[in-house]
């Protein structure tokens, strides 16, 4: 009797036992996901609030707007010192949290736990384009974010001094754990330029409707933009006609609405790619009366030419930034656009002396910015210089607000373009000469503390 | 065999406003003479609520005491199941199953008619007016918002367990072996309807993809989605076995362990699983023969050592990311919301507990007093971490600490008989200590503002830092002290890595706390009052921020300080609130928040609650329908008693009003 009551309770506790994995296999939320599919991981890659994020250091120490006195006054601490291209910029901003480098390498992190987790999902004939996809994209995303930051954080691409110049950490999977110091300037530019070339093969060659994911005239795009960076020009010009080959709209400004504050939607033709700039300034904010943009800047626009109604609105008969590209988004588009490709492939023309086909690009964008009830007068130049003045003069305007031109001068001045930068507070007169180191922003104080990488020389 | 059965049914429901009136700006009026409802300043400038819809938008005003009457419904329904099933196989073997069913079904209606502030308010942002025609278009539809959610919460609970008892005179045995399971699920179903019609029961489609045009901003944004779905569950499983002897009722030996397991995301099931023991022996000193104190009849010694492990259900071993949300754009998206830790271990903590338990004769003051100690090693907490990784705090096992403490607890009875009166003493002391954190703060910023994720080693878990406060200058400047002298470069001092010019102040926790209680009955009613206090610790209170006095996005300001601020040269040498400056340099203020002259003493004695309760003996045909009846009344926080800070703040609560004094009265009847 007693063995028969005892065989009976462990017959229940065996049972228990062998259900037991499967009780406990419950997911305990369904708030919560572990990313094992191939439409788990392009999720990861879609949270584009989260991963199409750049500097924003590429506006704010450039020439394109500047603030009063009293907007300087009441401006944060990293506004002030980023205006002034400060010297002893970590000594007084201190341990701020600094979204131009921590939300790059959030976009680095998102991408690396794509490409670990895709690993373990095999690559079948049936979801090869999509597996395809996601590599394509996660190394397409990791390349621009580190781009975007040597732009920010490292000297400009200088062949001769590549080797010897401090680059940036370079991370190829999501453990927290492996904290890795800065590479040269060399390596870095190797490590996305590689991701690019390895993207080209495994992206689409048509934009995407949504526009915030890579294609393939996406890393043409990028490619024409590093190269060019790198004052390689031949290949610049090559990855334009690439991009441009797959794909080359461009908008009528004629369609464009030149009272919307908001001109443009996300998803317009001409955008390739979506990116927006980090918050941090509130002169980058298009929504406030904060960055006046630069006088000499505003009346380069001809009367005729709507980029002046579209892009710009006056308060106060001061002229300020409207919003761009990226629809109702208040910080500035820092995407990818065709506008950018015809700009890149003019200059590179005209470089090499094509003066003809450089002036027939850059005619070919304006045609559509000029008001059809405007006669337009194609530009003519006699020789290489003048054309590439009027193309990068044409670059300037074309590509306002869009974080290229703190890059575009480094680069300039490496060609000698002798440009200087100048601000003038409460009286006091600050400048940046040429290949002034001041233009490069130095490494976050609570990264060199956290990780001990090594800063910049200043 | 025992079969034993329980079925319990509960229900209740409460009406309430979602309302919460929070008052600007001080003496704020909300009613006029009359006791009409007035409008308060809300959001926008009544200028532009006034005329911005030039008469064709819904009313723009906030009138706070229009908004009192109760628009949500709460209904809850609670069953419990109760079966039970144990067999006696022998004299000193018995077999026992329990089975325990629970279901909680919570109703939320909510109904925000138009006659709503909130209501009225977000139909006007979205609004397009035609200033010429005076025609107004509203894609966020004119009715009433309803809001509805049922929330099951289901519970299952099994136990069986094998008990043995023996007892041969000398020897007493016990022993139990058992398994046991438990699981809540909890399923929410909410939605939301715009437009709605409650005689008809009819609501208005809405299109949540299109970016509409904000009235008031000119950007755009969408009608918010909130319908939605989610569920928890919760599930356990736990083997256990306990072994006592005890030798003549005198020496006595505990031993326990315990395998528990749950269903945390992301680790292998062998990992899943958090062993526990604990061993004790005990004393009964009053039985020994040589004992022969008689007016303390019962003396008892007790020891034991416990381990425990923990797994934080809030972290996984491997990527976790957020269920997918939705974009404007339609495109689905998730956020990694816990990175890869292959290295998570369970945390662990080893406690050793020391009591001594007492009475004199009939129990006139009896009590136990306790030592204890505990030791904790791999604690999880969070921690900043490097920038570079993609993230900014980590969430790991990352900390080591000590604590240890005493708790005191004495029953007296003053007076017994007819009229009695008995008192409940209560005192704990408890301090800890981190004995190791895995990361060192560079700035003491950190230290200062967030000690709880970055605590110092060698100091309580919850420390209290600041910055040494050198009061304000002629020009109504906050000043501190760097390397022995008086400076007011913030930057410095709050970027000062030597950790030793931080002023120390104590535990952020209170050290000590107890309370005291009082009970006096006579005959059928019964009479209490509650004490406690808290002592040895400090808090921070809230400052005059000019970032808040000077916000325009509505922060609410309140704080006595401003007309305590400097205005003139002199006034330094009679207060400590710095002046009122505009535009508002931010630095000073990060200093002077967290600079000492903000750190108040936390103690203070509190009268909590007084209760008075009617038992009477029921007779005749009363107790023939029940078998008792309990009346009672309760007031709650009732106030302060003492405090050690003299700015009037409630320690507890030192960011807000004060809670207010609740009352509730109670009717139990046992049928």
């Amino acid at each position: 009797m007693k063995s028969y009551n005892l065989g009976l309770l462990f017959l229940i506790m065996i049972m228990g036992t062998s259900c037991e994995k499967k009780f406990l296999d419950k997911k305990p939320s369904t708030g919560i996901l572990l990313p094992q599919t191939l439409d788990d991981l392009q999720m990861i890659l879609d949270n584009y609030q989260y991963l199409n994020l750049t500097t924003c250091f590429g506006n704010i120490a450039a020439d394109e707007y500047y603030i009063k006195d009293d907007v300087f006054q009441a401006s944060n601490m990293l506004e002030q010192l980023s205006y002034t291209w400060e010297k002893d910029f970590n000594e007084k901003l201190g341990p701020y949290s600094i979204e131009s480098w921590e939300m790059p390498f959030r976009t680095i992190f998102y991408s690396n736990v794509a490409l670990e987790n895709l690993k373990k999902v095999e690559r079948t004939a049936t979801n090869q384009l999509k597996w395809d996809y996601i590599k394509g994209a996660a190394l397409f995303m990791r390349a621009y974010a580190y781009f975007d930051m040597t732009q920010t954080f490292c000297a400009a691409y200088d062949e001769g001094k590549a080797a010897t110049e401090p680059g940036l950490p370079l991370r190829s999977n999501p453990d927290i754990d492996d904290l890795q110091p800065r590479a040269s300037l060399q390596a870095t530019y190797q490590f996305f330029l590689q991701d690019f070339h390895e993207a080209i093969p495994l992206l689409a060659p048509a934009i995407p409707m949504v526009r915030t994911r890579p294609s393939k005239p996406a890393v043409f795009a990028a490619l024409s933009r590093v190269y060019l960076n790198m004052r390689n020009y031949e290949k610049a010009e090559a990855y334009a006609d690439s991009c441009l080959s797959l794909y080359h709209q461009l908008i009528d400004y004629n369609t464009i609405s030149t009272t919307s504050a908001t001109p443009f939607p996300r998803d317009n033709a001409e955008n390739i790619i979506a990116y927006k700039a980090v918050n941090g300034y509130s002169a980058n904010f298009s929504t406030s009366d904060v960055g006046i943009i630069d006088s000499n800047l505003y009346n380069s626009y001809d009367d005729a030419d709507l980029r002046k109604q579209i892009f710009f609105r006056t308060s106060n008969s001061l002229p300020y930034i409207k919003r761009g590209y990226w629809g109702t988004q208040a910080t500035p588009f820092s995407g990818l656009a065709t506008d950018e490709v015809y700009l890149n492939k003019a200059e590179c023309l005209a470089r090499r002396g094509e003066v003809t086909a450089a002036m027939d690009t850059v005619n070919a964008l304006l045609l559509k910015r000029w008001n059809k009830n405007a006669v337009f007068t194609p530009l003519t130049a006699t020789n290489s210089t003048e054309a590439l003045n009027i193309v990068l003069d044409e670059r300037r305007k074309e590509l306002v607000f869009r974080g290229q031109r703190l890059p575009d001068i480094k680069r300039l001045n490496l060609e000698g373009a002798n440009i200087t930068l100048k601000r003038v507070i409460n009286g006091q007169e600050f400048t940046l000469p040429p290949n002034d180191r001041r233009a490069i922003m130095p490494i976050p104080l609570l990264e060199i503390e956290a990780s001990g990488i090594e800063q910049t020389p200043r | 065999m025992e079969l034993s059965t329980n079925l319990r049914f509960a229900s209740s429901a409460d009406r309430t406003t979602e309302d919460k009136y929070d008052s600007k700006y001080p003496y704020e009026r909300v009613a006029d003479a009359q006791g009409n409802a007035l409008p308060v300043a809300r959001d926008y400038a009544q200028s532009y609520k006034d005329t911005a819809g030039a008469g064709y938008l819904l009313d723009w005003n906030y009138y706070p005491l229009d908004e009192r009457k109760p628009n949500r419904k709460n209904a809850y329904t609670d069953y419990q199941l109760n079966l039970g099933l144990s067999y006696k196989i022998n004299s000193f073997l018995k077999w026992s199953i329990n089975y325990q069913y629970t279901r909680n079904v919570q109703q939320i209606y909510s109904e925000r008619g138009v006659d709503r502030y909130s209501t009225r308010k977000v139909i006007n942002e979205f609004s397009q007016l035609n200033h010429t025609t005076g025609t107004v278009y509203r894609p966020f539809p004119l009715g009433a918002i309803l809001s509805t959610s049922d929330i099951n919460t289901t519970g299952h609970f099994g136990r069986t367990q094998l008990s043995f008892h023996h007892n041969t005179g000398w020897h007493g045995i016990s022993a139990e072996l058992g398994y046991e399971m438990r699981s809540t699920e909890y399923w929410n179903n909410s939605k939301t309807l715009y437009g709605y019609n409650a005689s008809t029961a009819s609501d208005i489609p809405v299109n949540h993809l299109v970016d509409y045009p904000q009235f008031v901003t000119g950007s755009t944004r969408n009608i918010p989605i909130n319908s939605f779905q989610d569920g928890t569950s919760n599930r356990y499983l736990s083997y256990f076995s306990t072994f006592g002897y005890d030798f003549k009722g005198r020496y006595i030996f505990n031993a326990s362990a315990r395998s528990d397991a749950s269903n945390i995301f992301g680790v292998k099931s062998n990992q899943k699983k958090v062993p526990l023991w604990s061993v004790g022996a005990g004393w009964m000193i009053h039985k020994e023969r040589f004992y022969n104190i008689s007016w303390l009849p019962t003396l008892e010694l007790r020891i034991t050592n416990g381990y425990l492990g923990n797994v934080d259900k809030t972290v996984s071993a491997v990527t976790a990311a957020s269920a997918p949300l939705v974009g404007s754009d339609g495109v689905p998206f998730v956020i990694i919301q816990n990175p890869p830790n292959p290295a998570l271990r369970w945390e662990k903590m080893n406690t050793w507990n020391i009591g001594l338990e007492f009475s004199t004769r009939n129990k006139i003051i009896a009590g136990t007093i306790e030592w204890f100690h505990k030791n904790g090693v791999d604690q999880i907490g969070s921690s900043p971490i490097a920038p570079q990784t993609g993230l900014l705090t980590f969430r790991g096992n990352t900390a080591n600490f000590v604590g240890q403490g005493i708790d005191i607890v004495l029953n007296t009875k003053n007076i017994e008989g007819a009229f009695s009166w008995n008192t409940n003493f209560f005192f704990n002391l408890a301090k800890d200590k981190v004995t190791k954190y895995l990361l060192r703060q560079t700035s003491p910023r950190i230290y200062v503002s967030n000690n709880q994720q970055s605590p110092m080693e060698g100091k309580p878990v919850n420390a209290l830092f600041s910055y040494p406060w050198a009061g304000l200058d002629n020009e109504g400047m906050p000043q501190g002290w760097l390397d022995g002298k008086i400076t007011k470069d913030y930057s410095a001092i709050t970027s000062n890595k030597d950790f030793s010019q931080l002023i120390y102040h104590g535990s952020g926790r209170p050290t000590i706390s107890g309370g005291f209680r009082n009970t006096i009955s006579y005959g059928a009613w019964e009479l209490s009052t509650s004490i406690i206090y808290k002592m040895g610790y400090y808090f921070r209170r809230p400052v005059l921020k000019n970032s808040y006095l000077f916000s325009t996005t509505g922060v609410v300001y309140k704080s006595p300080d401003y007309a305590k601020r400097w205005q003139k040269p002199g006034d330094e040498l009679i207060t400590d609130v710095p002046a009122a400056i505009y535009p508002v340099t931010t630095n000073w203020e990060s200093f002077y928040d967290y600079s000492s002259v903000t750190v108040e003493k936390g103690d203070h004695i509190r009268l909590q609650n007084i209760r008075l309760q009617f038992n009477p003996r029921l007779k005749g045909s009363v107790a023939k329908l029940m078998r008792s009846l309990v009346v009672s009344g309760m007031a709650n926080n009732l106030g302060i008693l003492w405090r050690a800070n003299n700015k009037g703040l409630d320690p507890d609560n030192p960011r807000s009003y004060p809670d207010p004094i609740s009352y509730s009265l109670n009717l139990v009847a046992t049928f």
